[in-house]
């Protein structure tokens, strides 16, 4: 394969590794501490991508539109978890995982309202090149994998270095023992509820320059989310970001190969590990309680 | 006059057809050290479970000073100086001993700021003069930075039994606090339960009788959901109907034969 080629291909994975991480350290969040599936999530990575849109076309700063997202995002995370998904935390893994489907499909009925069917397209905050190892690549995809990268390190310090984060590892483990300490779990919920939605918006956001933006587009990234949060394992995100980072090169470079490979490997991959390791990666067994 | 502090009356917990707590009364008095015993699948721990509000119970009430507490939550009761130990070491494994300990601090957070939640850092109360305490209290200073996951099952306990001591309850309630372990680690638990008494109220529930012999002040005994006996150890021990629960010595039959 040429040097250049692959240069290329693996700045790509790595840009699609950062959506990823973003979009399933969420998911993988609320399943660890809450034991839901959060489909909706997909939901805020849609609002925050037509955030990025509408923003940057009327301010003409496609940061701003990106910021915009994540506040908008984290803002409807919060009125979903207030008004739905606190009258839902006791039911079965399916009840949520139904519930949360729901809400998307219906998010994606009011994005259809509001912005129409058409795709939209997001220009690039910054058109620069860069040269690495005598490869041209667009200097923005290696700033969607430096902003994951802070938020790798932030999400890091939060869970290891506050008193909040330190109750949601604590959570993960096991939220009874948690709420007999009488700590407000309730509000742990909200507060990881709404990080998780501000990050997928972020995900959405700083993906808008790199696709066309469209309603559809959170349904379309479905399967690889998954893949990313089963294979890392769930609640772990360490796990998150190595399986993140395993799906994106194996889609770049599969696709290199062989086109239709990167569709296909990612399933390949995911299934081998299962097979291997049925808790994921960096999983534990953990049932709902 | 001793201040009633917990007090259930005909507290009733079915799991469908199965009554696990049947029409159970109890009373803790201010600074009562009081057991409640019973084979396994007596109901102790469901009653328990009752008291400190996992589980609501279908009828009966649960008042604490006078005030119902029934359909509190565990945090509610938690706030009003009621906590628990569980069965099963409900300490987090991932977690150094002193990070344990600052979480069953963190109470005292509850009314704090986002501000605070989010920028508060873990390290600044390592060094909290009333968690260095609690440390050598229990033992566990040498230990304080291990993780959790790699102590001893006695560590474990005495860590456990630290947390719910730190949030300085009114009423202490510890399931099984001897569960598993060996009998130095019995007497090394026991040991630092007794600093507490007469300082809290405290309720123990335990399988083993021998255990809590020279600990509780008063007995419960529990069989197939009811409470069988009440009183001293003497006497709850030399009751017909636990002698027949605990050791099958049914004394009516003994007392026939003899007549016989």
């Amino acid at each position: 394969m040429d040097p250049q080629l692959l240069i290329s291909g693996v700045i790509f994975g790595l840009s699609m590794a950062s959506v990823y991480f973003l979009m399933s350290i969420g998911l993988s969040l609320c399943f660890g501490l809450m034991r839901i599936i959060s489909l909706d999530q997909l939901l805020y990575y849609s609002v925050g991508a037509y955030l990025a849109y509408t923003v940057s076309v009327v301010s003409g700063n496609v940061w701003l539109g990106v910021l915009a997202g994540v506040v908008v995002s984290g803002m409807t995370a919060l009125v979903v978890e207030r008004f739905i998904f606190r009258r839902i935390y006791e039911r079965e893994l399916t009840f949520s995982m139904i519930t949360s489907f729901g809400i998307l499909i219906g998010g994606v009925g009011v994005i259809k309202a509001i912005w129409g069917v058409v795709p939209r397209p997001v220009r690039m905050p910054t058109p620069d090149l860069v040269t690495i190892f005598g490869t041209e690549v667009p200097v923005y995809r290696l700033m969607v994998v430096g902003i994951a990268a802070l938020v790798y390190i932030g999400i890091w310090l939060f869970l290891n270095k506050t008193i909040i984060g330190k109750a949601i590892r604590a959570g993960i483990e096991d939220v009874e023992h948690v709420e007999g300490l009488g700590i407000n779990v309730s509000r742990l919920f909200t507060i990881t509820f709404v990080i998780a939605g501000a990050l997928s918006g972020l995900a959405g956001g700083l993906h808008a320059p790199l696709i066309m933006v469209d309603p559809q587009m959170g349904l379309e990234v479905l399967a690889f989310v998954f893949m990313v949060v089963i294979i890392g394992g769930l609640g772990s995100i360490k796990g998150t970001l190595v399986s993140s980072l395993i799906v994106g090169q194996v889609v770049s470079i599969g696709s290199l190969i062989y086109a239709p490979l990167a569709l296909m490997a990612p399933f390949a991959i995911m299934l081998l590990i299962l097979l291997v390791k049925p808790t994921g990666l960096y999983g534990s067994t953990m049932v709902k309680k | 006059m001793s201040i009633e502090i917990l007090k259930a009356s005909s507290v009733t917990k079915r799991f469908g057809a199965m009554v696990a707590v049947n029409r159970v009364d109890f009373t803790l008095y201010e600074h009562d050290v009081a057991g409640i015993i019973g084979s396994n699948g007596a109901g102790k721990t469901t009653f328990f479970n009752l008291l400190t509000g996992l589980f609501a119970p279908e009828e009966g009430s649960i008042l604490h000073k006078g005030v119902d507490v029934t359909r509190m939550t565990p945090q509610q009761r938690v706030a009003r100086g009621i906590t628990r130990t569980f069965q099963l070491t409900s300490t987090f494994d991932t977690l150094s001993v002193t990070d344990n300990l600052v979480l069953a601090y963190y109470r005292a957070f509850h009314k704090a700021s986002m501000w605070n939640l989010f920028f508060t850092k873990m390290k600044r109360f390592h060094d909290e003069p009333k968690i260095i305490s609690i440390l050598e209290t229990f033992d566990l200073l040498p230990v304080r930075d291990r993780m959790v996951k790699n102590l001893s099952l006695g560590e474990k306990r005495r860590l456990e039994i630290a947390m719910a001591v730190l949030a300085e309850p009114e009423v202490l309630l510890l399931d099984e606090p001897l569960a598993g372990l060996a009998e130095s680690e019995i007497k090394g638990v026991l040991a630092v339960l007794r600093r507490h008494i007469g300082k809290q109220t405290i309720l123990i529930v335990e399988h083993k009788i021998s255990h809590v012999q020279d600990f509780v002040q008063r007995l419960m005994v529990m069989h197939e959901g009811r409470v069988i006996a009440e009183g001293g150890y003497e006497e709850c021990l030399n009751h017909p109907e636990v002698r027949k629960s605990y050791w099958q010595i049914d004394d009516s039959a003994t007392e026939n034969s003899s007549n016989g």
